[in-house]
């Protein structure tokens, strides 16, 4: 399931003061997160990844949640 | 498993309740300006239910009132004629199929249906469509499905049964286990209702769009488009959900450009949490 915040808070302008010294332990879950969004992304658009269609909506939806195109 | 007729449908079509007389005057509504705020305030009030879920939907955190909304009329100031019709609509259509036993998650799929109705509005305001009668053709663009469900269960959990075997799209194993598909049996249904035979064509039409690309852009260009992007924002949370194959000639001819579909994707996002629950909650 996609979490709208959870790509966004990877996002280094997402943190416009800096990411403090406690959040460093925070990365490999985001990095987890990011995966696991990649990975629904990927089951949402099977079909057509299987037909061979390149649909515009699998890079403009990661787009809206603030992540890139798996 | 034999496949259905037209004769099956239809027959089954009429034994199923009668579409609630509210849902009939609202949609109908649609193609009437005349419809003022205080009839329509007027024809909800008279239904408890739907007055609750309007004032919990006019009370939500969404809409951030300062003080709360305990009127329909009131509601109908601070949500506006559409919204306060779409509630309606959406509101008495599902409490009129319930919620079922057998093999449809019916909250996902209305989960679904109120995310195709919403973004369906959100590409009408961007391409001059009438927003009322997009969001309507969203909510009701799969009503073949919830009545293969619920009037033809049996032949639906054999559908459900070969979508999990092939994992393939629900057309094609609606195709394969009965001849026939949610979009076809749609058509048939909303012409039993009389609904307008704009709305008719465009449910009938929302997986296979007119393929010519001179056509002008069609209702069914929108909600084939709205369908797509429903489920690529996984608004239904069903774990074996899948996008739907898209028409690049409908995508092309609605014209929306990465700005209009980050809109789009707001305006579809942001709502939908608290429709379905001031609906379902």
């Amino acid at each position: 399931m996609f979490h709208p915040t959870s790509a966004l808070d990877a996002r280094p302008e997402a943190h416009p003061m800096g990411r403090p010294a406690i959040d460093a332990p925070a990365a490999p879950a985001t990095d987890e997160r990011k995966a696991s969004d990649e990975a629904r992304l990927h089951h949402l658009f099977r079909h057509a990844l299987r037909a061979g269609q390149v649909n515009p909506l699998l890079h403009l939806v990661p787009a809206c949640r603030g992540a890139s195109a798996p | 498993m034999s496949p259905l007729s037209v004769n099956d449908v239809l027959a089954r079509v009429r034994e199923l309740p009668a579409l609630p007389a509210l849902v009939i005057e609202l949609i109908e509504s649609l193609d009437k300006e005349s419809t003022s705020a205080e009839q329509l305030a007027d024809k909800i009030s008279n239904d408890q239910a739907l007055v609750a879920k309007t004032l919990r939907l006019a009370n939500s955190s969404f809409y951030g009132m300062s003080r709360e909304i305990t009127s329909v009329a009131d509601a109908a100031t601070v949500l506006g004629l559409r919204t306060i019709r779409n509630i309606a609509i959406a509101a008495v259509l599902a409490e009129h199929f319930g919620r079922g036993d057998g093999m449809l998650d019916f909250d996902a799929f209305w989960r679904h249906s109120l995310a195709t109705a919403l973004c369906s509005a959100a590409i009408a305001r961007e391409t001059g469509f009438e927003e009322g009668m997009a969001f309507t053709l969203g909510l009701l663009h799969d009503v073949g499905r919830l009545v293969l469900a619920s009037a033809f269960a049996e032949q639906f959990s054999q559908v459900v049964a070969h979508q999990r075997a092939h994992d393939c799209p629900s057309l094609e194993a609606e195709r394969a286990v009965l001849g026939t598909d949610h979009a076809a049996i749609g058509r048939l249904i909303t012409e039993q209702w009389h609904f307008s035979p704009k709305l008719v064509a465009a449910i009938a039409g929302h997986h296979e769009p007119p393929d010519e690309a001179d056509a002008r852009p069609s209702l069914s260009d929108l909600v084939h488009v709205a369908d797509n992007i429903a489920h690529a924002l996984d608004l239904s949370k069903l774990e074996g959900d899948a996008v739907p194959l898209l028409s690049m000639t409908a995508w092309t001819r609605l014209g929306l450009d990465e700005i209009k579909c980050q809109r789009v994707f707001a305006q579809t996002l942001a709502p939908h949490g608290a429709l379905c629950a001031a609906l379902f909650g």
